[in-house]
């Protein structure tokens, strides 16, 4: 890419290029004054968190929870908590407003996740299930197994597991203590090998 | 324009068509401030309440009424005010939940809160010990018995305790004036429970429970008020006719 092809925009300029790309805490202060940088965070995190509320709530209402997310971000930008990395503020505000518009569209919200192939071998990693069994059969278990986890330990093991976010960041998501993290995810996966009839981790 | 960048064309449309703006962080900040001003408020009138409350219970002899535990029960048990331990167990348990779901109480250890909690409710105590409270137990006056008889309900003889002052004694008999002017009749058997290391001279004020006849009390136990000898004193703490109420014309 060369400096004279790029658009006019304070975030793709020669200058930028050359220094370091801005941080989501710096966007997110300059989206205040500026829709582009407001555009940029949405670019960023338009995918994952996508594919996070189609976990918690389903693909039909994940696009619309998201963009809801996206809106309700921006008036709110001015309240984002420095403390909070930018990732944990937003995925807290999909997971409040999927889970919202999931109550408010049909009165509950889903148990039954739609599990992709590799959210699953992201959940079935560490057991020896899969071996034996059809990738279909795997994925129906795993989603009846999660559906009977309780909605904390679900939404614990899906940050940790499936999107791969630190303690310190799912304590900011899902308003919890920080220490109380690591023991519900424990609880969490090994409920989830017994669901499964896996062996118990070593 | 590919699928990646539908969102952000639909959000920025959105943004635009809707003229939507950032709201001022002032507004945000003042909310928060109000927010937390309330929590904090309601924290501080928690403790304050319940450690003054109980101060009110324990002094007038009300809460030593409450005796929960079984006839055979040691007394020295029963002495604990377990129903003390209980209050401040809920409002402790009602204000740690309300404190956790404010701002980012929720990173914070469970250790610190209850610490802060405990140290609330020890000022509050403080507070309502330095305010002189028992003057209000006996502010309303001679010949309304509001907090005289202990106020237990349940609590059958126990829970009619006689506030006076010992005007003599022998072994098994005392005369004890209440503050109504009532004189009792005491009877002390080897049965009349006192607290450990307990001695009342002539001129202590006494709480009294036990069976009762016309003006004859069997005391099942009679413990010593403790700084309350100053309330005992003809009209002091009370309104007469002839005080001046400030602000009053």
């Amino acid at each position: 890419m060369h400096c004279t092809e790029t658009p006019v925009s304070l975030y793709h300029t020669c200058m930028d290029m050359s220094a370091q790309e801005p941080t989501d805490e710096q966007l997110a202060r300059q989206a205040l004054t500026d829709t582009d940088a407001f555009g940029l965070l949405v670019e960023r995190y338009e995918r994952p968190l996508t594919a996070y509320a189609a976990r918690l709530v389903g693909r039909q209402d994940a696009e619309d929870a998201v963009q809801q997310a996206f809106l309700q971000a921006y008036r709110n930008l001015a309240a984002f908590d420095p403390h909070l990395t930018f990732s944990a503020w937003m995925y807290r505000i999909v997971h409040n407003t999927a889970i919202n518009l999931a109550r408010r569209r049909h009165a509950t919200v889903p148990t039954e996740l739609e599990l992709d192939d590799e959210t699953v071998e992201l959940l079935t990693g560490d057991t020896d299930i899969q071996g034996d069994a059809v990738q279909n059969e795997v994925s129906t278990s795993v989603g009846k197994a999660l559906a009977q986890l309780d909605q904390r330990s679900r939404d614990v093991l899906l940050l940790s597991v499936v999107e791969g976010r630190s303690y310190s960041e799912i304590a900011d998501i899902l308003m919890v203590a920080v220490n109380s993290v690591g023991p519900t995810l424990s609880r969490a996966k090994s409920k989830l090998r017994k669901l499964l009839g896996a062996p118990p981790a070593e | 324009m590919d699928d990646d960048n539908t969102m952000k064309q639909k959000v920025l449309e959105q943004i635009e068509h809707q003229h939507l703006e950032p709201t001022p962080g002032w507004r945000f900040r003042l909310v928060a401030a109000l927010r937390h001003s309330a929590v904090a408020m309601l924290f501080a009138l928690t403790a304050l309440g319940l450690a003054g409350s109980v101060y009110i219970l324990v002094e007038n002899g009300t809460l030593a009424d409450l005796w929960l535990g079984p006839r055979w029960g040691r007394p020295r048990f029963f002495d604990f005010p377990w129903q003390l331990f209980l209050l401040v167990l809920i409002f402790g348990v009602l204000s740690f939940v309300l404190l956790r779901r404010t701002a980012r109480l929720y990173r914070v250890a469970r250790v610190w809160l209850v610490v802060a909690l405990v140290g609330a409710i020890l000022l509050g105590a403080g507070a309502a010990y330095a305010s002189n409270l028992t003057r209000f137990t006996f502010r309303t006056g001679p010949g309304q018995h509001l907090f005289q008889r202990g106020g237990n309900p349940f609590g059958e003889m126990r829970g009619k305790a006689v506030v006076g002052v010992v005007q003599s004694r022998t072994t098994t008999r005392w005369v004890v004036d209440d503050l109504t002017g009532q004189r009792w009749l005491v009877i002390v058997t080897e049965e009349t429970y006192f607290p450990m290391g307990s001695d009342i001279p002539v001129g202590t004020v006494v709480r009294v429970v036990g069976r009762r006849v016309r003006t004859t009390i069997y005391a099942e136990g009679i413990r010593p008020v403790t700084e309350m000898d100053d309330l005992m004193r003809p009209g002091a703490g009370m309104m007469g006719p002839g005080d001046v109420i400030p602000g009053v014309p």
